[in-house]
């Protein structure tokens, strides 16, 4: 049986009068202008990526913020233990940092912390998190200056 | 062909290294007896990852083959509590100040996180596989 080719349209399709742009029409290119009407020129696959990258970017801060929630419910019930809690958003995983109420490192903790990792680590659609302990009295050289404190402050920017 | 090296074997090297190494460090370097000890847990991990042909590069890949692999349901608490107190002491100032407070001598660090890893992990690796007590300088 004869492969049948597919058609592609000469113009922009249209379903219920929103133009379609189709990833596969590579000759097509389409002139965008920002707020600042600075024109930007992409093609079909182009503008398909793009979108694609900010919907999972868009899903990844909606992640990211879930299992933020969940790190500070679990830093409440771990209070007697924890002191402070920060996050280090890193090129290829993120990092809790937990600041024992002991000068020591704290073993309850640390187990509490696995079990915490297994938790959210698996499906918590933001990659690789770990979590480490760190002192208090050298959190300078753990913690770097992008970090946010997640616990006890409540405010998280958008 | 050349023939490939036993990549088990060479973990099993590593590993041997480091733990006689660990037995020769100096007190008055804590950070650098926690860290071979350390490393002695690392290379057995990659000796079980090794046998079931897992390679890992860093150890946050490490790490997650420890925290969701079954193989390492028995140690992945004693590993990553290894690994994190490993993290801070080979930077920090105070190592022994970081050493958890219920461990008396290093040699206790050891008994509760090398041992039961070394124990849970020699039958995965090889039947005969074995190791007299590691003892570190206190």
């Amino acid at each position: 049986m004869a492969e049948e080719k597919t058609k592609l349209p000469s113009v922009p399709a249209q379903t219920k009068g929103i133009t379609e742009i189709h990833a596969h029409e590579t000759h097509r290119r389409y002139k965008l202008v920002d707020l600042n009407n600075r024109e930007i020129e992409q093609t079909a696959g182009e503008i398909v990526e793009a979108s694609k990258l900010l919907s999972n970017r868009k899903l990844w801060i909606d992640n990211f913020k879930a299992v933020v929630t969940r790190v500070r419910a679990w830093c409440e019930q771990y209070k007697d233990h924890v002191r402070m809690a920060l996050v280090d958003i890193r090129s290829d995983k993120v990092v809790f940092y937990l600041v024992p109420q002991s000068e020591s490192y704290d073993l309850t903790l640390g187990d509490a912390m696995t079990a915490l990792e297994i938790e959210i680590g698996g499906g918590s659609g933001i990659g690789c998190v770990e979590s480490l302990q760190v002192p208090l009295r050298s959190i300078e050289r753990f913690v770097g200056e992008k970090s946010l404190q997640v616990w006890p402050t409540v405010a998280m920017g958008e | 062909m050349a023939k490939q090296p036993d990549r088990v074997q060479l973990y099993l090297d590593q590993w041997k290294h480091n733990r006689d190494f660990a037995k020769t460090i100096d007190p008055a370097y804590r950070d650098w007896q926690v860290t071979a000890v350390f490393y002695t847990a690392l290379h057995l991990i990659n000796a079980v990852l090794a046998k079931y042909n897992i390679v890992v590069e860093r150890h946050s890949e490490r790490n997650d083959e420890v925290r969701f692999n079954a193989v390492f349901d028995v140690v992945r608490t004693k590993y990553l509590n290894l690994f994190r107190i490993c993290s801070v002491t080979r930077y920090d100032a105070e190592p022994d100040l970081w050493i958890p407070k219920n461990y008396l001598t290093v040699n206790d660090l050891v008994n509760d996180l090398l041992t039961p890893i070394e124990q849970n992990l020699f039958p995965k690796i090889s039947p005969s596989l074995a190791a007299k007590p590691l003892v570190l300088k206190t």
